[in-house]
């Protein structure tokens, strides 16, 4: 008895229907999807990206090689050496970070005693080849240079 | 006797302090000033104890027990105290943990989080201290201190040189040198040890690696025959620093300068990092295989005129390995005192040239005599037993040299002598001046190993030996290098094997340098530095047909003379086991991989013992060596040799080599902080039969090279005549032969 019903209720095409309802009713409001690469949705002021290596507004690097980020790690992704700069100051000479490694967990930037490490709203890159994904400390301080004002917005808004 | 601690019943004994009792049963109370090794000032109060009955907090470091006390270390009075002394100590106390050295392992971190609390009240500006360079093995940061008089109490209690001290009162209060000079002790290091923050750092170490990232293996020292147990700490297979490792028996929580910062030398670039062949004139990179090949091909051809020299720095296995390979290619000459001339005593030497007592039992002797050493300089860790003997035995010290030095314990007497008035020193019985001990009293005459290096060393050895004998003393004799004991046992020497066993058909007037040899084998020897006689060496490397080195680092001499070159790791590249002062085999492993092609030397020898049809492994030769060293029994160091001739004395003018610590081995040669720190003013005394005034400029002829010396100072009237001159360069012992012109 049920088999027949439902081959009724299927040559009107019932189910169709339903499904066009639903679509009808989202018709008239406004869409939640966005067209990436032309709109983005916004970003928290806590957004976990890319990393960078900041400086000070002299120009000088904050890092003092504590190796703090290294020991919390939990990814293992930081690698680092440090030397005697000539200035008698704590310098890293070897800053890396794999990328393929790193879990954005953000550890490392709690762990800064001079915020040098920071994790950028920056999460649109790639890499074309393999050994790209260790970012040096050249690379993390040329993203530091490029994004230190919108690092200096985001911490603002996070204090309030 | 009874206390408790915390409610748990503990026994104790009489005048124990109540941290005493604390550290035996593991009960923690936090401290900044005390150490178990230096006296109580109980000047931090971290200590601070809840005591019953008692109305304020006490020090534990302090305080002596008494039966039935009952003792709280961390009920609410405890840790309110504890919690009120640690902001205080904070106030001053910069927080640059981030960059400072001693993070991770500091004791004032440790504590502040155990017993500190998160804030602080003190709102004013922090005070900041300028500091002082202290030389270049110490790196001070004096606004970190916290005044703990660690270091101070180290270096008047234990080193003997005070050199830190604390000037100034209150917020003014500051550790300092008195005047504006770097730490000359040899155990200046251990103030780095002491610093319980980071005020105190080793130079070296300097911000090179966070201590939780090291890793800690132990060894042993190599540079001086006491055999220091030490720690290295590595980090990605690079030595970071090194550190002692407590042995009750040696070097107690210390260690010298050479021990702790003797390592820098082994990435020196000198390093031999490739199996070297001559070929056209020119040294060239080669690989093992052809180099043992032609090794062999040589030993074939002139096995009977062949002399192999090795260091005394090396393992017992590379001297076992190194003996039995020559000896069954028919090598009959084999010695490892370079720096010795005369060699008449070495038939009646002991098996083993041994301390003779333990080093612990120092304390308890009546009369120590020291003959020819510098204890100080040269063996820093016995010098702290002599000054406790002097401290709590009022043991009498008294000192024969042939030169002038300072020692930091209390000397009842200083001889300066010449080489023949130290061999009669004690046979011309009318004299005045001797030194008279009583036979019922304990006496020890220790002979240092710059005694050996004297033309005249049999005779004296012989005098001594009578003389020890006469007033029941025990006679020390104490090695050149880390091994000499070892070496003497191995039977690297002409005339003995392994054990002490004799050799037959042994000549008496064997000389080391003199005859002429067809192959010369040297074993991590520089002939530069390490021969009695540069200029003897050279000429014999010029005459022999073929040279073979084993060696770790190049030098001219070898650039120039080598035929084949074995590239050698160092001893921290290395595993062995070295035989100390006191008969004791220690082993200790390989630290770091050898650097580039260079090789073990027992794992080159092993090979080289293997192609003559052996099956040695580096666990049967230990074997054998624990059996040969067991089955060795010495009753005294006595040397008494008959007929022995006395030495003339018209051969007065004589070049007395003085010995020198800081470059006694090849990698020390290369320590570059060591040499600028301690070896910088080194003289050698040269007795003159003119009379100089000390504006005179000496000119010293050595064959033809000459040598350009200002006299730095007139210093002793024995003997006669003796200038000291201070000799420029770093490695001393070039000058180093005798029988010398003088032009005045």
């Amino acid at each position: 008895m049920n088999k027949i019903i439902k081959f009724i209720k299927s040559l009107f095409f019932l189910e169709i229907l339903k499904g066009l309802k639903i679509t009808g009713r989202k018709l008239s409001k406004k869409p939640i999807t966005i067209q990436y690469p032309e709109e983005k949705t916004p970003l928290s002021s806590r957004f976990r990206g890319l990393h960078a290596l900041r400086k000070y507004p002299n120009g000088e690097e904050r890092c003092i090689g504590c190796k703090l980020c290294e020991a919390v790690c939990p990814a293992l992704a930081i690698s680092m050496d440090t030397e005697v700069r000539s200035d008698n100051t704590r310098r890293t000479t070897k800053y890396e970070i794999d990328l393929f490694k790193c879990i954005y967990c953000g550890f490392c930037e709690e762990a800064c005693p001079v915020d040098a490490i920071v994790e950028t709203s920056i999460f649109e890159y790639h890499f074309e080849r393999r050994k790209d994904s260790v970012m040096n400390k050249i690379d993390l301080l040329k993203i530091g240079d490029m994004y230190e004002k919108e690092e200096l917005k985001d911490r603002e808004k996070n204090k309030s | 006797m009874h206390i408790y601690i915390n409610d748990t019943k503990l026994d104790v004994n009489e005048n124990e302090t109540i941290i005493q009792v604390a550290d035996r049963n593991d009960i923690h109370i936090p401290r900044f000033c005390y150490h178990k090794r230096l006296s109580i000032v109980a000047s931090c109060r971290m200590c601070l104890v809840d005591i019953e009955n008692v109305k304020y907090p006490q020090p534990a470091c302090s305080t002596i027990v008494k039966e039935g006390m009952r003792i709280n270390t961390n009920n609410r009075t405890a840790e309110a105290a504890q919690k009120n002394t640690m902001e205080f100590l904070l106030i001053n106390h910069p927080l640059d943990c981030p960059v400072c050295d001693q993070a991770g392992e500091c004791e004032l971190q440790d504590v502040s989080l155990e017993h500190g609390d998160y804030k602080s009240t003190y709102k004013e500006l922090k005070r900041t201290v300028i500091d002082k360079n202290i030389g270049e093995l110490v790196h001070t940061e004096m606004t970190r201190c916290i005044h703990c008089s660690r270091c101070v109490r180290f270096g008047e209690e234990v080193a003997g040189i005070k050199e830190l001290g604390m000037t100034g009162r209150g917020e003014e209060t500051k550790i300092e040198t008195f005047i504006n000079e770097g730490l000359s002790s040899q155990l200046s290091g251990n103030v780095i040890d002491l610093c319980p923050v980071g005020a105190l750092n080793n130079s070296l170490y300097k911000y090179s690696a966070r201590t939780w990232d090291l890793k800690q293996m132990p060894s042993i020292s190599s540079n001086d025959c006491l055999g220091s147990n030490i720690f290295y700490h590595t980090y990605k297979d690079d030595i970071k620093r090194c550190v002692p490792k407590e042995d009750e028996e040696i070097n107690l929580s210390w260690l010298s300068d050479n021990d702790r910062f003797g390592y820098e030398g082994i990435k020196s670039e000198d390093r031999i990092l490739h199996p070297l062949i001559r070929r056209n004139e020119n040294l060239e990179k080669t690989d093992f295989n052809s180099l043992t090949e032609k090794f062999s091909e040589y030993l074939e051809k002139y096995s009977s005129g062949s002399c192999a020299i090795m260091s005394a720095q090396s393992s017992c296995e590379e001297m076992f390995l190194f003996q039995d390979f020559l000896r069954n290619k028919n090598v009959k000459k084999i010695d490892h005192r370079s720096k010795e001339c005369d060699f008449r005593y070495q038939k009646n030497y002991p098996t083993i040239p041994s301390f003779d007592i333990k080093l612990i039992d120092i304390p308890s002797l009546d009369n120590i005599i020291i003959v020819g050493a510098n204890i100080s300089k040269e063996f820093p860790i016995l010098s702290i037993y002599f000054r406790d003997a002097h401290k709590n035995n009022s043991t009498n010290i008294f000192s024969l040299s042939t030169y002038e030095f300072e020692e930091n314990f209390p000397l009842e007497k200083s001889e300066i002598l010449n080489s023949q008035e130290l061999e009669n020193y004690f046979t011309n019985s009318n004299k005045e001046s001797d030194i008279h001990l009583e036979k019922s009293k304990k006496n020890l005459i220790l002979i240092g190993p710059a005694v050996s290096y004297l033309c005249n060393y049999s005779n004296i050895l012989n005098n001594f030996s009578e003389y020890a004998k006469s007033i029941n003393a025990n006679l020390a004799l104490l090695g050149d290098q880390a091994n000499t004991s070892g070496a003497w046992a191995m039977g690297i020497l002409p005339h003995r094997l392994p054990g002490g066993v004799s050799i037959d058909g042994q000549e008496d007037s064997y000389e080391l340098l003199s005859d002429k040899d067809d192959l010369l084998i040297i074993y991590n020897l520089e002939p530069e530095y390490d021969f009695s006689d540069d200029n003897r060496i050279m000429d014999k490397l010029k005459e022999s047909k073929v040279n073979i080195f084993f060696s770790s680092y190049m030098t001219e001499s070898i650039k120039k003379y080598a035929d084949i070159v074995f590239p050698l790791s160092t001893q921290v590249e290395s595993s062995g086991s070295y035989l100390n002062t006191n008969k004791k085999l220690q082993h200790y492993n390989k630290i770091i991989n050898p650097l580039g092609e260079s090789r073990e030397g027992a794992d080159i020898l092993l090979s080289l013992c293997n192609t003559m049809g052996n099956d040695y492994t580096y666990n049967s030769i230990r074997e054998k060596i624990r059996k040969i060293l067991a089955e060795i029994n010495i009753s005294n160091n006595y040397v008494r040799i008959k007929n022995l001739k006395k030495t003339n004395s018209s051969d007065s003018l004589e070049k007395m080599i003085i010995r020198n610590p800081n470059s006694s081995n090849p990698t020390l040669r290369r320590c570059n902080s060591i040499i600028k720190t301690h070896d910088n003013d080194d003289y050698f005394s040269l007795p003159l039969d003119k009379s100089v005034s000390s504006n005179n400029k000496i000119i010293f002829n050595e064959k033809n090279n000459q040598f350009k010396l200002t006299i730095k100072q007139k210093v002793h009237s024995k003997p006669v005549n003796a200038v000291l001159v201070k000799i420029g360069g770093t490695h001393k012992q070039k000058i180093g032969a005798y029988s010398t012109e003088v032009d005045l």
